[in-house]
């Protein structure tokens, strides 16, 4: 028992700790692998994608199908789950702080969209600040069997929710990022592409005692 | 371990939630007067305590000695993992009456892996002559607070093994915290769980306000009634 | 390890102070490394006696409120993730401070044992060394710089603490 103990607490130190990116790519594959196969309760995932349709449509009728607001509207519910769904992530996960954005865009891809939609979409388009990159979503379970209508598609972001919780939770650990859809596969193109670029990070909000 | 009160402060200082959990207590030279819990503190006191731990938290960063400064200090800021801390223990209790999950977190423990201190050189521990107090903060700001009746003894405490729960220093790879802030942390991150499943998935909770959930009161309970 | 050692009075004032800044292994003397009474660690004297302070008056509140048992509930250490504060009030309103690694849980023997053996003896003995430094009886709070500098004191606390250095 003790010796299995040691062995995963240095397996842990020397992940958290190691400079060497593949191995903490490696780390954080199995951290988000084995949280979403052992540690959360799963839903019939048909039951999620009608009530998230369901949202959508409802959005479009109330707001008489101005799609901007109706993007707006959904960019603003992500951002209120995405303020709650952070403290769920770091209780479930207690994640050491990211030094800078390369990890910050590892974290989320494998961790995050792995624990939470159990999907791992690539990053790609890094700036030449290394504070940029996009997000490309090879598989949208939200959008499998969604068709959008004619003047829908030139101007509604259907999964505009996901940018809503990314904004959401990186503020709340002192990332001001700007979170916004680029193409969509719904809408013709060939890719789903979330860009994120971070602002500044929120000095004066980190909690004191961190450095 | 006895564990007298839980309180939570949000990012900006304030109370949001606070719980003892110590019985009145009768005087036994005067047994027709019953002296109120025996930390009785009214609210306003409560308040005042949670913001001076929240200044004191930001000070104590700032007292850092010359000669950490200077030299490169190879503290491991790892939390090992105690098992079972604050719930039930499946060596002692029979198949069927094992929870399959706790809230959202399956299995039959929040956590079972060592984890990450996020909170490096602010205030962890308060040690004084009738309690300890243990702080765990989280990467977002809010702090964790549990005030224990353990107390630390009054001799040399370097490498004697005592029976007191809070008094031994347990050196594991370099890890230099003793037994009684590791199993305060554990516990700490557990309120957290049940913290980030039952306030945060709460529709009606506004963000930064005090917690008024009777479903977040009763599983805090059930975490402080398993602990030993 | 010990970081350093301060103490206060009553009047708020720090009176004495030594930080020992090097962690050298090699220098089996280490009574030449660090600072005694400087004054860029002012600032840090008061930020530390103002956080021992408030703590203190906080936890006052919180102690028993039995009114037969008079413990008195006064702090014994603090830590942080980086290091660890131990003090000792004494009845006449001192403070000894020590901020030490994490090696040892308790140091109370050691302040007592400086309180009664070092500062009795070499202060309060001596008749011709201040008991209260403040310089007149108008001194505010806080404002006081007068320190400790007699030299038996001095030298009997570094061979007092030499040995605990690391």
């Amino acid at each position: 028992m003790s010796k299995s103990r040691s062995s995963s607490l240095s397996a842990h130190a020397a992940a958290l700790s190691s400079k060497s990116t593949a191995n903490q790519s490696k780390f954080f594959k199995t951290l988000g692998e084995d949280i979403w196969k052992n540690k959360i309760e799963k839903i019939n995932a048909e039951l999620f994608v009608m009530t998230y349709g369901v949202i959508v449509q409802q959005l479009c009728q109330d707001l008489n199908n101005d799609y901007i607001k109706i993007n707006e509207n959904l960019f603003s519910m992500g951002y209120n789950i995405g303020v709650r769904l952070i403290e769920d992530f770091l209780a479930r996960t207690a994640l050491p702080r990211c030094p800078n954005m390369t990890m910050t865009s590892e974290v989320i891809s494998k961790v995050a969209f792995k624990i939470f939609l159990n999907i791992t979409p690539q990053i790609e388009n890094w700036n030449t600040n290394r504070d940029s990159f996009s997000i490309i979503l090879t598989e949208n379970p939200l959008t499998e069997f969604v068709e959008l209508p004619q003047d829908a598609m030139k101007q509604l972001w259907y999964s505009n929710i996901i940018c809503g919780v990314l904004k959401g939770a990186l503020e709340m650990v002192q990332l001001d990022c700007d979170v916004n859809f680029m193409t969509d596969v719904l809408r013709g193109d060939l890719t789903t592409e979330i860009k994120i670029k971070l602002n500044k990070i929120l000095k004066d909000e980190i909690p004191l005692g961190e450095d | 371990m006895g564990i007298e009160a839980i309180l939570i402060i949000n990012k900006s200082g304030g109370l949001i939630y606070h719980r003892s959990f110590t019985s009145p207590q009768v005087d036994p030279s005067n047994p027709t007067i019953t002296s109120t819990t025996k930390h009785t503190l009214n609210s306003n006191d409560l308040l005042i305590l949670a913001s001076t731990l929240h200044s004191v938290f930001a000070i104590s960063s700032q007292i850092t000695p010359k000669a950490l400064q200077l030299s490169q200090s190879n503290i491991n800021y790892t939390i090992p993992y105690h098992p079972y801390v604050g719930v039930a223990n499946p060596q002692t209790t029979p198949k069927n009456n094992m929870p399959t999950k706790y809230g959202s977190f399956k299995g039959d423990d929040y956590f079972k892996e060592p984890f990450h201190n996020w909170n490096k050189s602010g205030l962890k521990q308060l040690s004084t002559d009738q309690f300890t107090m243990y702080i765990y903060q989280t990467m977002t700001g809010l702090k964790f607070v549990a005030i224990s009746s353990s107390v630390l003894p009054s001799g040399t405490g370097s490498g004697e093994n005592n029976n007191n729960a809070g008094a031994n220093t347990v050196n594991i790879n370099g890890s230099q915290y003793n037994m009684g802030s590791q199993i305060a942390d554990n516990l700490l991150r557990k309120v957290y769980c049940v913290y980030s499943d039952y306030v945060m998935k709460d529709p009606f909770y506004s963000l930064e306000m005090p917690i008024k959930s009777d479903l977040f009161d009763d599983r805090v309970k059930s975490l402080i009634d398993h602990l030993l | 390890m010990i970081y350093s050692f301060w103490i206060f009075d009553r009047h708020c004032n720090c009176i004495f102070e030594r930080e020992w800044t090097l962690a050298n292994s090699n220098n089996t003397n280490a009574m030449g490394n660090g600072t005694i009474n400087s004054k860029q660690n002012d600032e840090v004297g008061k930020l530390l006696y103002g956080m021992i302070f408030s703590l203190n008056s906080v936890t006052q509140k919180l102690s028993s409120s039995l009114s037969e048992n008079q413990i008195n509930n006064n702090i014994r250490s603090i830590s942080t993730g980086k290091f660890r504060i131990h003090t000792m009030q004494t009845a006449t309103g001192l403070w000894f401070i020590l901020v030490t690694d994490f090696k040892q849980q308790n140091y109370s023997q050691v302040l007592q044992y400086i309180y009664s053996h070092i500062y009795v003896k070499y202060v309060v003995h001596n008749l011709l060394s201040p008991y209260d430094f403040a310089l007149n009886p108008k001194e505010q709070r806080g404002q006081g710089i007068k320190r400790i500098n007699n030299r038996h004191f001095i030298n009997s606390l570094e061979a007092f603490l030499q040995p605990m250095l690391t």
